[in-house]
């Protein structure tokens, strides 16, 4: 009996220690003689599925000469991916969050990828998707995803309110703007923002919305004539009259106007905002429009207002990137050209909403392959004129803050509170210029510690 | 055979060392486990704290720097450690008197369905953590249901998780649910009161209140003493809420000390610094701890007479 129980603990523990040591220097192994490369990304349920019929495609395109194996990241990719990297042991290819790919590049972790690129192939794809780390191309954006006002046409049709502009030419003043957001602003008794009994505090469509973050904030910011960074490059610019006249415009359409819900009022907020009518405009980005064409009303598209340098737009995208220690990067391109291809594998994605080419060439400009994706119910027709229109427009894109500033987390944490502080508490313009202050020397005081700028896709416009 | 015969005889050196080895390899799992997973990247994260690195052991050295800038330049550091003491000051106590209060009321001596009781009041604290933080987000939201019970009867509804006032009180309120761990603590401990204690009470003339005063409450500090232990170290290390719910905000009024050290590692990628954040939580913690030990003499009553 005493033996038997040895023997079984003996094998019990060998078995666990032969398990730990597979555990630790498990790879899987290569199926044949021909290459494998690991490709890692996140994504829902739908962009999984897309993302495997795609390399489905593609591995049986190249069957015996070279597999992908997708690796879905359900959670936590960041975590994943630095414990990968720390490891020793990087994807080939793999999605990375816009906000972490400057410290990957200042590392050495990701490959510089201008010697794969076809000629010319630079000048087919959006000027704000292209990722460059001193000079050289380190990622594309995932895919172009930029920033426009969604409205719901059918709050605009009830109230006979005409709808919001989606030509860069028509794009509203902000008294236009903050007009417009007040005829679609009703209370519970049915009054609008500019009737004489309306009650502020219950309303039950708010004209406009917009989370309280930087990007959203920046578009206004831009438009207005601020920008992130000082003129000489040196520093963020948030204590400029314009970020405060913009900030002190926020406050005033959520206290004063009241068409604009504070961040903790949009909180509660019932599933589908814009379909059940909690606010009438949004700012949203194009991930949303999947989401969007599954439900029960109609879909507009608009640009943003122009408060005096026209209406502006950004794509706030995930990167994708070839890693530094893969050992068939040439490969790894082959599967990167082959997936932006919106007739590979996934044109139910493309034309169903969620992802949008990042090469406008042939994509937005050939009238057949635009058709391809956006000829369909998902893409109401003002789609093309507030979305591809205006990622065209170089000097209408804002610069996403994470494309040259580095470590952008680290700067959010100055700025997001200020923001939310703003947004949620009625303030005067001097209250308002004060926390702008205070941010920005916050900023100063730690900018030697949250390291330097990246002028590659500043210098021209900041 | 012959040990039916023996008389009592120590053990053999041989069985001593036999048992000694398996001792040992009982314990083996247990002690690689902590050396390799808990106290060498304890270890690990000591150096890693000196360097500048960002992601990876492959940081320059510089010594004591990160250190020197949480207590000089560090703008978070006041924030986060006001908000978690705050939370702790509010959570501890307020986990602690419901879940005696709630133990006390499941002691009670033939109360109708008993067991039934003590089970429902147990049972929402094995809910996962995140399941459970789901839940609340829900109930509290500002058209939630706990809004709505309290609109029905009159009293206004709160934003609380997004409001600067209300959001450490809230994630304190939703912290009750977990209490079901401390109430069976409780309960074992209300069980071991020796019953002739509250006769004695009774032969002198007290009632419930000095039962109450003079019986249950001492004999029931050692294990409050353990439990406001746990309960701090877990309250500093608060960091669930904020990853699920408030992300810190609104305007930092919930930035845990925990969440900061977080988005320091996981999502600004600074891992060294992260590293020398922990250090100094570690050291905070086991100062708070050793101030709570010292002042357990002066309050915590032992049986075996030790201290009192």
């Amino acid at each position: 009996m005493r033996k038997l129980v040895t023997t079984l603990l003996t094998v019990t523990m060998a078995l666990a220690v032969l398990g730990l040591a597979a555990a630790c220097g498990g790879s899987p192994a290569a199926s044949g003689d021909y290459p494998t490369l690991t490709f890692m990304y996140w994504g829902g349920l739908d962009e999984q599925n897309a993302v495997e019929a795609i390399i489905e495609d593609f591995n049986a395109q190249n069957e015996g000469r070279v597999r992908v194996i997708g690796e879905h990241i359900a959670a936590d990719f960041g975590t994943v991916m630095n414990t990968r990297l720390a490891a020793g042991n990087p994807p080939d290819i793999a999605y990375t969050a816009a906000g972490t790919f400057y410290t990957m590049a200042s590392e050495g972790h990701l490959l510089a990828v201008d010697h794969l690129l076809p000629p010319g192939f630079l000048d087919t794809v959006v000027h704000d998707a292209i990722w460059r780390y001193n000079g050289q191309v380190m990622g594309f954006s995932t895919a172009q995803v930029n920033l426009m006002i969604y409205y719901n046409a059918d709050i605009f049709a009830r109230h006979g309110v005409e709808r919001p502009p989606h030509r860069f030419d028509d794009a509203l003043s902000w008294d236009q703007f903050v007009n417009l957001a007040q005829r679609v602003t009703v209370d519970r008794n049915g009054n609008n923002a500019l009737h004489p009994d309306f009650n502020p505090n219950q309303i039950d469509t708010f004209g406009f919305n917009t989370g309280p973050w930087l990007n959203n904030i920046a578009l206004f910011a831009y438009s207005n004539g601020a920008r992130m960074l000082n003129e000489d490059l040196t520093n963020t610019d948030f204590d400029s009259p314009e970020w405060i006249d913009t900030m002190y415009k926020m406050n005033r359409l959520i206290h004063h106007y009241r068409v604009m819900p504070t961040p903790a009022e949009s909180e509660g907020f019932p599933e589908n905002p814009l379909m059940n009518g909690a606010f009438a405009m949004s700012i949203g980005g194009r991930w949303e429009m999947m989401a969007f064409a599954q439900l029960d009303f109609e879909l507009g598209c608009a640009v943003m207002p122009n408060l005096g340098h026209g209406a502006f737009t950004m794509s706030p995208p995930g990167v994708t990137s070839i890693f530094a220690g893969s050992e068939h990067p040439e490969l790894a391109w082959e599967f990167w050209e082959f997936k932006m291809d919106v007739e590979n594998g996934a044109t139910e994605l493309y034309a169903g909403g969620l992802w949008q080419p990042i090469q406008h060439d042939p994509w937005y400009t050939d009238p057949a392959a635009l058709a391809v994706w956006t000829d369909n119910d998902a893409h109401p027709a003002s789609f093309r004129y507030a979305a591809l229109d205006m990622a065209m427009r170089p000097s209408q894109i804002v610069p996403l803050p994470a494309s040259y500033l580095v470590r952008i987390g680290e700067h959010q944490q100055y700025v997001t509170p200020a923001i939310q502080e703003i947004m949620g508490n009625p303030m005067t313009f001097d209250q308002v210029a004060e926390t702008m202050r205070t941010v920005q020397q916050q900023i100063t005081d730690n900018a030697a510690f949250h390291g330097i700028f990246n002028y590659d896709n500043v210098l021209p416009r900041r | 055979m012959s040990t039916k015969t023996a008389a009592f005889k120590p053990p053999s050196r041989k069985l001593f060392k036999r048992n000694e080895i398996w001792g040992w390899l009982f314990a083996g799992p247990a002690i690689i486990g902590f050396l390799g997973f808990t106290l060498g990247p304890m270890i690990a994260s000591i150096y890693l704290s000196m360097t500048d690195s960002s992601l990876g052991f492959d940081g320059n050295w510089i010594g004591m720097a990160h250190y020197a800038r949480i207590f000089t330049a560090e703008p978070f550091i006041w924030i986060s450690v006001r908000v978690t003491l705050t939370f702790v000051a509010i959570a501890v106590p307020m986990h602690i008197i419901t879940a005696f209060f709630i133990a006390v009321l499941l002691n009670t001596e033939g109360l109708k369905g008993l067991k039934y009781w003590r089970t429902i009041a147990y049972v929402p604290s094995i809910v996962p953590g995140v399941a459970s933080m789901f839940l609340w987000r829900w109930i509290m939201n500002p058209r939630g249901l706990l809004n709505a019970a309290l609109e029905s009867v009159g009293i206004p509804g709160q934003n609380w998780f997004f409001d600067e006032f209300w959001v450490l009180p809230a994630i304190a309120f939703m912290g009750i649910w977990g209490i079901g761990g401390n109430m069976v603590i409780y309960l074992a401990g209300l069980q071991g009161v020796p019953r002739s204690y509250y006769d004695a009470i009774e032969v002198d003339g007290g009632g419930i209140f000095s039962k109450f005063r003079y019986c249950t409450l001492p004999m029931m500090t050692p294990v409050i003493f353990f439990t406001i232990i746990m309960g701090i170290i877990g309250g500093l290390q608060t960091f669930i809420p904020a990853l699920l719910v408030t992300e810190g905000g609104p305007n930092n009024a919930s930035l845990f000390y925990g969440w900061h050290i977080y988005r320091t590692a996981f999502i600004n990628f600074n891992m060294s610094y992260a590293a020398a954040l922990s250090w100094i939580m570690f050291l905070v913690i086991l100062a708070i701890t050793a101030i709570v030990f010292a002042t357990s003499k002066h309050w915590v009553y032992y049986e075996g007479g030790e201290s009192k």
